[in-house]
């Protein structure tokens, strides 16, 4: 993320139109998982690639506005600017729109990562797990979560999109893990028998 | 209680930061939409820059007639003492 920082500083220093292009393609790389992951849990899949591609350059062009200096506000600042796309093109509050099912998509992420960092294999089938229980919380819980720990939203910008007080969110997001947890020790009872 | 809120939290974490992960393996920006960014980001920049160059403009010609009007007004009561009539002139001394 220390580099992504020093492209925004290059970025606002460009000297000819091409550097800036450069630059701002360079940043492009780096955050367009983050966007397609935010796009594509809420959009219909036929819809994904035309707004990312548009969330992402509408990031590009407004570069030069952002005046935040770090990363998490770098973070925040282009999610937001996503989202904004994103609801503009769905016109419905993020977390109340109808998503598809993203279960095998998350999965084969989470395969994916291992490409670049490699995982043993009871520690993938423990992260699927989890996914898998986070995903039948039902809508709500999985959207909090989803939000607040996959996409990098604050509980203040969830609560925005809400209508909602930040400590409801947080609060709701407690209670969803504390759920997952109760079920995940009550799944690990069950496959150890009740020898355990 | 706070351990096991603190634990399971990390665990969600840790699942989320895999699948950014696989995010960046998965879905890279293809040099189509690359170009159309890089496009996107010099027709703003040549956007803001002509704006900016507008501004300067715009400023330089305002302190240019600033300066000129000054400059005029400190003129004015030379010019005025230099072209009055003689005559006047000798009886103001």
């Amino acid at each position: 993320m220390d580099d992504l920082l020093q492209l925004i500083r290059m970025h606002r220093q460009a000297r000819t139109a091409d550097e800036a292009g450069e630059i701002a393609g360079a940043i492009a790389e780096r955050i367009a998982p983050s966007i397609h992951l935010l796009v594509k849990g809420r959009c219909p899949r036929h819809l994904v690639e035309d707004v990312c591609q548009e969330a992402i350059v509408a990031v590009a062009k407004s570069l030069s506005s952002f005046e935040g200096e770090s990363a998490s506000q770098f973070r925040s600042w282009y999610l937001r600017i996503a989202s904004r796309r994103l609801a503009d093109q769905l016109r419905k509050p993020l977390t109340q729109r109808e998503t598809p099912s993203d279960m095998e998509e998350l999965n084969r992420l989470l395969e994916a990562s291992t490409q670049r960092q490699p995982a043993r294999p009871d520690e993938l089938a423990q992260l699927t797990e989890l996914l898998r229980v986070l995903v039948e919380l039902g809508d709500r819980c999985w959207q909090y979560i989803r939000m607040r720990f996959l996409e990098g939203f604050k509980y203040s910008e969830i609560a925005e999109d809400e209508g909602l007080n930040p400590d409801a969110i947080r609060m709701q997001v407690e209670r969803c893990l504390d759920r997952a947890r109760c079920i995940l020790i009550a799944d690990e009872r069950t496959y150890a028998g009740p020898g355990r | 209680m706070p351990d096991q809120d603190a634990e399971i939290s990390a665990r969600v974490e840790k699942l989320a930061e895999r699948i950014r992960l696989g995010a960046e393996v998965e879905h890279p920006l293809t040099p189509k939409q690359l170009e159309a960014v890089r496009h996107a980001a010099r027709q703003q920049w040549m956007l803001e820059h002509a704006k900016v160059v507008e501004r300067d403009q715009a400023q330089g010609t305002q302190q240019a007639q600033q300066k000129a009007q000054d400059l005029q007004a400190e003129k004015k009561p030379e010019q005025q003492r230099q072209e009055r009539p003689p005559q006047e002139r000798d009886r103001g001394r």
